[in-house]
């Protein structure tokens, strides 16, 4: 399982031996956040796009200089690591109006520990024409600034390839999820979203063939996999190995996802027509997404509704890192949503970092004990 | 109009009822202000009077701007005033609905999200004929209750959707999204847009706000002529009264009052010793606090963020000028510029309201649920200092939930930083 490793590796580490090449290669790493940035342009710029993670954070120290204890922890241990230098590695940052704390983490990184190329873009929360044609304008806008700053062309060529091997990511990371659908999967729920994550930051051509490779590797794999019941998780920005063991050794398979660190990066097919940064607008700004996107609860919703049929679930666990309150928000319909289904579900509010997962395990290990009866 | 589902008690008819009260014990003690609860009382009466005849009342949000309604003989409610009247009065226990949505919602979504949700869950409220929201400002916890409700409750619903920018491209798509508003209208009521009415609503607006602006100049006078209690009413009025006749009678009072005490050389209190910039949303569930202040240390908070208008006359020469009056309105909205885009839109703000209201102090009563401003308030105070060499009081509460910081926990935090002015 050497692919495997290689990819939960990376997963589990800030940055990785793919960056530090890319790096002595003279490439450029540009930062972002969040599920409704296009990627494709990054790349087509000849850059290497690496979502923000605050991997291996465990405190906030200095981040708690600036901001709040009403903030939550996963855009202060992301300032945390900037005030420390620990995204040194990148060349650009480019964020968006994601939701109350990562906008304001942006502003505070920009005005306390710049990096050379910052760039924001007003994400629209509608979906009506006059919102993706503005939002088309601002990956114009973009695009022209990133050309700017260094130095390149990002042609309709480089997009067009990019939004193609993209889209085979999207392909191959949905097979690897519909693994997932079988009784005994040949990836345990952990290890897919360990291999999701590695994606943000190698690059894609590389994580591509590591992808292919993986799949011929665990054909036919019968993994250590005893579990009592088949979950869904949801919520807020999820990356925590151990609370995913903790699941998993609860006696929980994490079958199926809507995570922004998730499913959501794979969520649909970009068709490539003629102008391609229409085209990734639309696509983008389409996202279910995360609650941010004003006019799609129904859609998120009735994406669960499906996953829940199409992955055999059992119940769902609806975690959320305190003072989110888009997700904080959200637990209302989805609450109606999943009473209405029948479908047993468990409301987890925790930190970003790794903190009271005894209190996390008693009460999955209860969830779980309920369901089972 | 149909209730919605409980008991509808009428929480229009409490607050009414409860004005009504305090209209009535201040025209005893205090005659010369009794005048000040009459837009509040005459607000409320006519939504309970709507609630009996079938009259369309529409739900808005804080940062909603209320023309586009009374162009169409709507009435509207701006959900969050609405809210503050709630935790005022103490006998109207807000505490009810917070807690009822928290059966739903964590604690730490804002309480004037949560208390419509509670309302909406109750049923302790006649239901709307439809509900309007923005998008983008003020926060997150608005973002997604509001919709949330209106889809509980099964009634239209439109957003109006605010980028983050404050540029000419910003001001033509929210100019677009007016058009958008009033198409919704145009359906909601099965009436088309009557251009003279609309006029009317703005021409009536216009004037609040050049009322309201030559009050916002009198405040910057030393002493300041108004006292900080009516900061309050100019808030709830320029929120949810602009658009109606009902605005300018206040207004002309108030304006009449400033511009009197300024002829006399006299301040709203007697011996004015410290000024205050109240850079956050009030403390509404003891808006005495601020007497407090006034009596104990001659302190004034001659202006707060709420009420700190821009002024923005529109013309009303076509419906494109109108719309693009009524975008940069929106997009100027108080607790909307502020805490939509860049830092820099707080700090602006900030250092503003300090420089020409002439403060000593300023003070950020930071309502726990208003994350978009505790994430830079440090940054804030650190700005204000640096440029005009004034401190800032930071302390958190929940301005309208006293279980969290009571008064009594508050005022110690107030007379020591206070004393060391």
């Amino acid at each position: 399982m050497d692919t495997l490793n290689k990819l939960i590796g990376a997963s589990n580490s800030l940055g990785n031996h793919y960056i530090e090449e890319w790096k002595q290669q003279g490439g450029k790493v540009v930062g972002f956040f969040g599920s409704h940035i296009p990627e494709e342009i990054i790349y087509a710029a000849g850059l290497l796009p690496f979502r923000v993670r605050p991997v291996g954070c465990n405190q906030t120290r200095e981040a708690d200089v600036y901001m709040s204890n009403v903030n939550c922890t996963f855009a202060k241990c992301c300032l945390e690591h900037a005030l420390g230098d620990k995204f040194a590695f990148l060349d650009g940052l480019v964020s968006m109006n994601s939701c109350d704390h990562v906008r304001r983490l942006y502003d505070i990184w920009r005005l306390k520990s710049p990096v050379p190329f910052m760039h924001f873009l007003s994400v629209p929360h509608l979906t009506h024409k006059r919102a993706i044609n503005w939002y088309r304008d601002e990956l114009a806008i973009f695009r022209d600034a990133i050309e700017r700053h260094f130095e390149v062309s990002v042609t309709q060529d480089n997009l067009a390839h990019a939004i193609a091997l993209y889209n085979r990511t999207r392909s191959l990371l949905r097979q690897l999820s519909d693994m997932l659908k079988k009784d005994i999967p040949p990836i345990t729920g952990r290890e897919y979203l360990s291999i999701v994550l590695a994606g943000f930051s190698i690059p894609k051509e590389q994580y591509n063939q590591l992808l292919e490779e993986l799949m011929k590797e665990i054909k036919g794999r019968k993994p250590d996999v005893r579990y009592k019941t088949r979950l869904l998780l949801m919520g807020s920005a999820f990356d925590d190995s151990n609370f995913a063991q903790v699941i998993e050794e609860s006696g929980g398979l994490i079958a199926a996802d809507t995570l922004s660190f998730g499913s959501r990066v794979y969520h649909g097919i970009l068709k490539g027509h003629g102008d391609p940064i229409g085209e990734l607008a639309e696509f983008y700004l389409k996202q279910p997404g995360c609650p941010r996107m004003a006019d799609k609860a129904n859609e998120r919703l009735d994406l669960v509704e499906r996953k829940i049929e199409e992955f055999g679930i059992n119940g769902v666990i609806y975690q959320r890192i305190r003072y989110c309150n888009l997700w904080g928000g959200e637990a209302f319909l989805t609450t109606k949503k999943l009473e209405a289904l029948g479908v047993p579900f468990i409301n987890l509010e925790r930190e970003y970092y790794p903190t009271a997962l005894g209190t996390l395990r008693t009460r999955i290990e209860a969830f779980i004990e309920r369901m089972s009866k | 109009m149909t209730a919605a589902k409980g008991n509808n008690s009428n929480i229009y008819q409490k607050i009414r009822d409860t004005i009504a009260s305090v209209h009535s014990h201040v025209s005893k003690k205090r005659p010369d202000e009794a005048w000040a609860y009459a837009p509040g009382l005459d607000f409320w009466e006519k939504r309970c009077r709507a609630a009996e005849t079938g009259e369309k009342i529409v739900w808005h949000n804080f940062t909603t701007i209320p023309e586009p309604f009374y162009a169409f003989d709507l009435l509207p409610i701006n959900c969050d005033p609405m809210t503050a009247y709630m935790a005022r009065f103490p006998n109207i226990r807000l505490s009810k609905w917070v807690d009822i949505s928290q059966q739903y919602v964590p604690d730490h979504v804002c309480a004037y999200d949560k208390n419509l949700l509670g309302l909406a869950l109750s049923g302790d409220v006649p239901q709307p004929a439809a509900m309007v929201g923005t998008a983008g400002q003020p926060c997150d916890s608005a973002l997604t209750i509001f919709p949330a409700v209106a889809e509980h409750l099964g009634v239209p619903y439109y957003e109006i959707d605010i980028p983050y920018w404050k540029d000419e491209r910003t001001t033509q798509y929210v100019a677009e999204e007016m058009k958008g508003l009033l198409s919704f209208l145009e359906v909601l009521t099965g009436e088309s847009l009557n251009m003279d009415k609309l006029c009317q609503a703005i021409e009536y607006s216009n004037r609040a706000h050049e009322l309201h602006h030559d009050i916002h100049l009198q405040r910057m006078h030393v002493p300041c002529p108004l006292p900080t209690r009516f900061l309050m009413f100019d808030g709830a009025l320029m929120n949810s009264q602009v658009g109606s006749p009902d605005a300018i009678g206040y207004l002309e009072k108030l304006r009449d009052m400033g511009r009197n005490n300024i002829k006399k050389g006299v301040g709203a209190i007697s011996e004015e010793k410290t000024r205050i910039a109240w850079v956050h949303l009030p403390i509404m569930f003891d808006t005495q606090i601020w007497d407090f202040i006034e009596e104990a240390f001659g302190a004034v908070v001659v202006q707060d963020i709420l009420t700190n208008f821009k002024y923005i006359p529109i013309d009303t020469s076509s419906l494109d000028t109108i719309c693009r009056g009524l975008a940069l309105r929106e997009l100027n909205m108080t607790m909307g510029f502020e805490v939509r885009g860049p830092a820099e839109n707080l700090f602006e703000v900030a250092i503003n309201m300090a420089r020409d209201f002439k403060v000593d102090a300023v003070v950020f009563g930071g309502h726990t649920a208003c994350e978009q401003s505790w994430a830079i308030a440090q940054l804030m105070k650190d700005v204000i200092y640096d440029e005009l060499g004034i401190r800032t009081l930071i302390f958190d509460c929940d301005g309208l939930d006293p279980r969290v910081l009571t008064s009594e926990q508050l005022k110690p935090r107030f007379i020591s930083f206070l004393e060391t002015l």
